[in-house]
């Protein structure tokens, strides 16, 4: 009797000891991958709130008398380290899938406080205003506004706004 | 002193045979739970994971045929699943019925999966009037996001 008490025992006894082994493992799984993602998250969202580009018009070429032009504008990293060759380009509402709209200066990366060129190319001279949306990896955009003033011979283009926004959730 | 020894052999192994059960039984309720923490663990760092944006320009709302177009990106660390079974689209608080929505992956056309930082376009079929709308677009994890735009 004593004996089957202490077998008994023995079994049950290295039972729990075993499911305690199974699920601290487990948890410490769960723990490491939840912790991994918080981390990812963490760089994420802080990349997202100091990430910050300024827009300005570098330079415009035309011919006269050619209803078309090409607006450059110098962009600036005034935040976090960027990668321009994640970035996407929406012009006058459009999402850029072909070459040769926007052209972009071949960086890998844009540390803080360097310029990039961002050139749009053949931008109608007419009366409307004309809009570039650079999407950054972080989901964050640089909006940035202009328009012709003057006629097919004789103007130049002229900067209206650049804005800075970040998506928002709900 | 025979029949003793048998009854104690009976009652040893009974007991054995009690105490493997209640054993394996532990074992597998303990698996269960392990399973469940793991898989728990796995979809939270998923859901951690998961991000995207609405990329329109919020005052040029591309039309065509009818359809208004948004570009979702995915700006998280994982892919999600980008069709009208899995997402839902809101306007204005109004759910936008699944037959009105036409998803497509532009960076990897056919495929309902968008990979990290690819961009898919929402066709929406709806009318509009003029002034400022809110478009939410929800994910199938939860996770959403929204954009005021502009019409006119």
């Amino acid at each position: 009797m004593g004996f089957s008490v202490s077998a008994t025992f023995a079994i049950l006894f290295t039972a729990t000891l075993l499911s305690i082994g199974i699920l601290y493992v487990a948890t410490e799984n769960a723990f490491g991958y939840v912790k991994e993602a918080t981390s990812d998250y963490n760089n994420a969202f802080l990349k997202a709130k100091t990430s910050l580009l300024e827009g300005d018009l570098y330079n415009y070429s035309t011919i006269s008398g050619i209803s078309l032009y090409n607006i450059t504008f110098n962009v600036t990293n005034e935040g976090t380290t960027l990668s321009p060759k994640e970035w996407s380009f929406i012009y006058d509402g459009n999402l850029v899938t072909t070459a040769g709209v926007v052209d972009i200066q071949n960086e890998s990366y844009l540390l803080p406080g360097e310029v990039i060129l961002v050139t749009v190319q053949n931008v109608p001279k007419d009366t409307l205003v004309h809009s570039l949306v650079i999407n950054t990896e972080t989901g964050c955009n640089l909006k940035i506004n202009w328009e012709w003033v003057g006629n097919i011979t004789v103007g130049w283009p002229k900067l209206l706004v650049s804005a800075w926004y970040c998506p928002v959730e709900g | 002193m025979a029949s003793s020894v048998v009854s104690e052999l009976v009652l040893f192994i009974a007991s054995l045979l009690i105490a493997g059960m209640v054993a394996g039984g532990l074992y597998m309720v303990t698996q269960d739970l392990s399973d469940g923490i793991t898989l728990r663990g796995k979809d939270l760092a998923y859901n951690l994971r998961v991000n995207f944006a609405i990329i329109n320009d919020p005052e040029n709302i591309p039309v065509s045929g009818g359809a208004y177009i948004f570009y979702v990106r995915n700006i998280g660390k994982v892919p999600f699943t980008f069709n009208n079974n899995s997402v839902v689209v809101f306007i204005d608080g109004n759910l936008i019925p699944p037959a009105n929505l036409t998803f497509t992956n532009l960076d990897n056309p056919g495929s309902d999966k968008l990979q990290p930082y690819d961009i898919g376009e929402i066709q929406v079929v709806t009318l509009l009037s003029t002034g400022y709308h809110k478009i939410v677009v929800v994910l199938a994890d939860g996770k959403q996001k929204s954009l005021i735009f502009k019409i006119g």
